[in-house]
């Protein structure tokens, strides 16, 4: 009654990966499925997808969304997340969309893809003290010192245009599949931001502030964002390589976002490495004091001043985090259900492995449920799911690798959503 | 359906959690600095000066102008001044013209042998035939020699001289004596004869010399000459030589023409030079030597009737620029078009930057210019006729002198100096209160920099305050003539003549512990008191003023009993409510550390830009008097906090402020029971004042 596909392909002669369990083994954590490396066996293939997700050893869901979604974070939410700072935490998120075009050539058993995707990207990592001062202001470190050491910050937006090859090389029931995609980078928006070694004591009634610090940043999003400037511009390459062995396992191994974006010398850098106390707006002449115009004149340029930082334009090149991924997918269940494990490696400060499981289970022909478990990288626990259902050609896709801080994000430190559609033709 | 329903509770969830708060961001509760100001006594009194003593206890030295007499106003106004004069060109000059004539013995020979008489043309030839030889010559008489034509049109056509003379040499180059010689100048065509001469004897190579009378004559450009008559004795029987080339020569000029009329092709030549004084009077009494002028000018109007063209140069003696240039003025007056229309120019000369000589030509007077007026003739090449009843009027004006210095002597003169009422400022954020100073010492300086000499007396100094007044007695000072010296002039260099008034010789102490904000002052002031000396050393420049300043010196050491301070601010803590609108409420922190020992109590009062009190942010906000050590000093400054809460509407309420009021009561504390007279004020002592903002902010950051 459940015809189970890797059977009918199998006897086909073909390992139509696409059609198979094995297009349902990649986790979510890649929420975007790179169809370079999918297997065709019909010609055309067009996919559209959108993705969301974050995660963080410390700051809740909650926290997250209402800052990328411009809500208000109350104090409660604050409270909640202060208790669960530690001393070194972490953050990342990610939000994209993208549509893609494959085309597979069955004479040459090559694919080819091409497209276009939309990324908006932020990672950090902090001490407790640093992320305390910044939602709670110094006023609670009256006549204490909030020390702020490895504070690191990037905020990257860009667009990716991207073409990509993959071959199969069949040999018996062996399959190995090779590909390999490189892109081209427009990125309008970049901010980063690192402090090291950095302390700010607040004397009694706030009389006045000794400021020591050691920072250094990057600004390329001056006003509005520009979605088609190109403030910066690079390239980067993936890479693939998978093996399977017949209908029953398969290994593969991925590495994304190795490449770079180069940004003009028009970018905004700042740069700091003193110490100074500072006793407000020191006056003069206190007769002759015209405007305490103090909170709108108190504005960055001055700060900066103040601050002794120095403000150049210079060119600088910034290294994508690598991402790597290994996983391990056997199938089950008499051929319904496939369990894939796997551990992701991202080059980011502070990032620990992150390892992941998958279960997908083919209830019928045209519906698939997934479950997946995870733990690491800047999370903890991660619970997810993911849904297929097929209309004819058609493919919807839903699906989270953390449900649990979608429906509940006061208490959850991750979520992610991602949406897929996709048509063969 | 049940799986459509599940996602789409998912989206709702997201877009509820989007849209469920207007605000964003967060809230911060920062506690930072705002502003500091360090104040000493320095910024806390205005337009004064501090001196520190040799303990450090310190002086408020406090300069006021509170007069300038400005002499310039009355010393160095100079009335304008012109002149008309009409010249005739009855000097009209002509060249001294020169002619010779001459005949020699060959030529004489041969008139002898044209006569026809037998023994002239008996003598004529053997003359001629002895030329190189000698000859015994005879006696003759009734000689005569035809008229010679004299052209002198190149110069003149026709003459009528009121003067003139014509002389000359008659040269007699013949071996014999002349004797009994008759000659004649005539005009060729009116046939008038202008010289008829008889001269006895002229010896043998010798000659004499004649001067003619040529006055009222008219002498044509083309005149004749003619030997009417001559004798000779002859040799005396003795050979004389013989040589046909010998001259009889007749050497003459004219010259010193003046001519009533005279029709000629003009050469250039001067026809008028005049110089002369003019002098003006100068209200006051004045008498000046020299001016410097700012600005003025000079005017010029000529009209002239000569039909010749003129250059006309007008020279302003011992009048010279800022590059030592002289003020020579040329100016071209066009030939008139006929006797009876003249032609006329107008021309204006700037003055300013000039210095003019005003002690006349011979230097020995004053107020006078001296101005020099030349007038010629242009030739034009064409013959014109010029009588002496043509005229030149020339016409020029000296207006709108304004000097830039004077010297000489300004005169003499007695001015009245008010009553009048000076505002005094000292003191002016002082509105209520006691202070009972130690010590007041005054001294009224009188800086003079004209260089005139003068005297003023002092007939009232009053200190006012609204109805109070307190008058100064000093019998030492008031109604006394003070001599004020003159400035001097190269260096320059003000003369000061000071008045010292103390608690020793006056009330001054009582005049200014009323807190004054008004000074009623009455001067006299006499210029010149002893007249002219005659050195005419006075000078008055533009800038020269009469200043009479205050040098008050009030030693730091005061008791003050609710000494009451205001002052109004500028208050302006953000354009608009949205400027603020990040503010949610808060506090202001005010630290002072107060190294005074004076207690201050302070109200600060926010108005709004129509005069409404908006806020009162302080009130009774005591800063604490610094204790004092066994010395009366203060070693320790001493701190104090104020806490000014403010909401998020209070903010919004600040946002309309436009100023604010401060009002301060000072009062002097004293921890030690020695200290509790005069307090002093030691150099080191500050008072800084902090505040910091205690606000929620709400940050709205973008990631």
């Amino acid at each position: 009654m459940h015809s189970i596909y890797a059977l009918r392909i199998k006897q086909d002669s073909t390992f139509d990966i696409s059609n198979t369990l094995f297009k349902y083994n990649q986790f979510t954590i890649q929420p975007i499925l790179n169809n370079a490396w999918n297997y065709k066996q019909k010609k055309n293939y067009l996919n559209i997808q959108g993705a969301f997700y974050n995660q963080s050893n410390a700051i809740n869901t909650q926290i997250a969304h209402a800052i990328l979604f411009k809500s208000f974070v109350d104090d409660k939410i604050k409270n909640r997340t202060f208790n669960k700072l530690r001393t070194n935490n972490g953050y990342e998120d990610e939000a994209r969309w993208s549509i893609q075009y494959a085309h597979y050539s069955p004479k040459l058993k090559l694919s080819y893809s091409f497209a276009y995707t939309y990324r908006n990207m932020r990672n950090m990592v902090f001490n407790k003290e640093a992320f305390q001062f910044v939602f709670a202001g110094n006023k609670m470190f009256e006549d204490d010192t909030i020390n702020i050491d490895k504070l690191a910050f990037e905020y990257m937006a860009y667009n990716q245009l991207q073409v990509g090859i993959s071959k199969m090389i069949e040999k018996k029931n062996n399959c190995i599949v090779l590909g390999a995609a490189i892109s081209v980078l427009q990125s309008p928006q970049y901010l980063s931001l690192k402090a090291n070694n950095s302390s700010i004591y607040t004397a009694p009634y706030g009389e006045y502030l000794e400021v020591k610090y050691n920072m250094q940043a990057q600004q390329a999003n001056n006003g509005a964002p520009e979605f088609f400037s190109f403030k910066g511009t690079g390239l980067s390459a993936d890479f693939h390589v998978s093996y399977q062995r017949s209908q029953n396992w398969m290994l593969r191994f991925n590495v994304s976002d190795f490449g770079f974006v180069k940004y003009s010398n028009e970018i905004n850098s700042y740069k700091g490495d003193s110490a100074i106390k500072f006793e407000g707006i020191v006056i003069n002449d206190i007769l002759n004091f015209t405007t305490p115009n103090i909170f709108k004149d108190f504005k960055s340029d001055s700060l900066f001043k103040i601050l002794n930082i120095e403000n150049s334009k210079k060119s600088f090149t910034v290294f994508h985090p690598v991402t790597f991924n290994l996983a391990f997918s056997k199938v089950i269940l008499a051929g319904r259900g496939i369990v894939t494990i796997g551990v992701q490696q991202k080059t980011q400060a502070k990032y620990l492995p992150f390892v992941w499981s998958k279960f997908s289970y083919q209830c019928k022909r045209n519906f698939v449920p997934s479950v997946n478990v995870a733990f690491g990288g800047y999370s903890y626990y991660n619970l997810g799911f993911e849904l297929v259902k097929k209309i004819r050609s058609v493919s919807v896709v839903v699906g989270s690798n953390n449900m649990l801080g979608l429906f509940i994000p006061q208490h959850f430190t991750s979520s992610s959503l991602y949406l897929r559609t996709s048509i063969v033709f | 359906m049940k799986k459509s329903i599940f996602l789409l509770l998912i989206f709702i969830q997201f877009i509820l959690f989007s849209c469920r708060n207007k605000e964003s961001g967060w809230n911060t509760d920062l506690l930072t600095p705002i502003t500091s100001a360090d104040l000493s006594i320095t910024n806390l009194v205005s337009d004064s000066l501090v001196t520190t003593n040799a303990d450090n206890s310190l002086n408020l030295v406090y300069k006021k102008n509170i007069y300038a007499f400005d002499f310039s106003k009355t010393l160095l106004e100079i009335p304008d001044t012109g002149i008309s004069k009409s010249f005739r060109l009855d000097s009209l000059k002509l060249p001294q013209q020169d002619f010779i004539t001459s005949f020699t013995l060959g030529q004489l020979c041969k008139q002898l042998i044209s006569t026809g008489t037998p023994s002239n043309v008996f003598l004529g030839n053997t003359i001629i035939a002895r030329h190189g030889g000698t000859l015994v010559y005879p006696s003759l008489s009734g000689l005569s020699v035809p008229p010679t034509d004299y052209d002198a049109s190149l110069y003149f056509s026709e003459i009528d001289l009121i003067t003139g003379y014509m002389d000359g040499w008659i040269k007699n180059g013949f071996p014999v004596t002349i004797k009994n010689m008759r000659f004649q100048v005539k005009n060729k065509i009116g046939g008038d004869i202008i010289i008829d001469d008889l001269i006895d004897s002229i010896p043998a190579y010798d000659s004499v010399y004649r001067i003619y009378n040529l006055a009222g004559k008219h002498v044509e450009g083309s005149f004749t000459f003619q030997l009417i008559n001559f004798d000779t004795p002859g040799s005396y029987g003795i050979a004389a030589p013989v040589d046909t080339s010998d001259e009889f020569i007749l050497d003459f000029r004219i010259f010193s023409f003046r001519a009533s009329s005279a029709t000629a092709i003009f050469p250039s030549i001067d026809v008028l030079a005049s110089t002369e004084d003019v002098t003006q009077e100068i209200p006051g009494g004045a008498k000046l030597t020299y001016i410097e002028a700012e600005e003025g000018s000079l005017n010029v109007y000529i009209s002239s009737s000569v039909q010749e063209g003129l250059t006309l140069t007008y020279t302003l003696e011992g009048a010279y620029d800022k590059m030592g240039r002289p003020l020579r003025v040329s100016s071209f007056v066009p030939p008139a078009p006929s006797s009876s229309i003249p032609s006329t120019i107008v021309k204006s000369f700037n003055l300013s930057g000039y210095s003019i000589d005003l002690t006349g030509k011979n230097h020995n007077t004053f107020n006078t210019y001296t101005q020099t007026i030349n007038a010629r003739v242009d030739s034009s090449g064409i013959e014109r006729t010029i009588t002496s009843s043509d005229s030149l009027r020339i016409s020029y004006s000296i207006e709108n002198i304004k000097p830039r210095l004077i010297k000489g002597y300004a005169g003499r003169d007695t001015l009245d100096v008010g009553p009048e009422i000076s505002d005094f400022d000292f003191f002016k954020n002082i509105i209520g209160g006691n202070i009972d100073l130690e010590d007041v010492k005054l001294s009224v300086n009188l800086e003079n920099g004209i260089g005139v000499e003068g005297d003023v007396v002092i007939q009232d100094f009053t200190a006012r305050k609204n109805t109070s007044t307190v008058s100064l007695v000093a019998p030492s000072v008031v109604n006394n003539r003070i001599r004020v010296a003159k400035a001097n002039e190269f260096p320059f260099r003000p003369a000061n003549t000071n008045i010292a008034l103390s608690n020793a010789n006056s009330n001054i102490k009582n005049l200014f512990e009323l807190l004054p904000n008004q000074l009623q002052y009455a001067m006299k002031v006499y210029v010149n008191p002893n007249s002219n000396d005659g050195t005419y050393q006075d000078f008055v420049n533009s800038n020269s003023k009469l200043n009479v300043n205050l040098n008050m010196e009030l030693p730091l050491s005061l008791m003050a009993n609710n000494l009451t301070l205001r002052d109004t601010l500028d208050f302006n803590i953000g354009n608009s409510i949205r400027d603020l609108e990040a503010i949610k409420g808060g506090a202001i922190n005010l630290i002072a550390t107060n190294g005074y020992p004076l207690e201050a109590q302070i109200d600060l009062i926010v108005y709004d830009q129509y005069g409404t009190a908006i806020d009162t942010l302080l009130k009774n906000y005591t800063v604490k008097a610094a204790d004092l050590n066994t010395t009366c000093r203060v070693d320790i400054p001493k701190k104090s906090y104020d806490k000014i809460i403010i909401s998020e509407s209070r903010m919004n309420e600040l946002a309309q402020a436009y100023n604010a009021v401060v009002v301060a009561r000072f009062n002097t504390k004293s921890n030690q029971s020695s200290c509790n007279s005069h307090l002093k004020i030691y150099s080191d002592y500050r008072l800084k004042i902090a505040l910091t903002a205690d606000f929620r902010y709400n940050l709205n950051a973008k990631f």
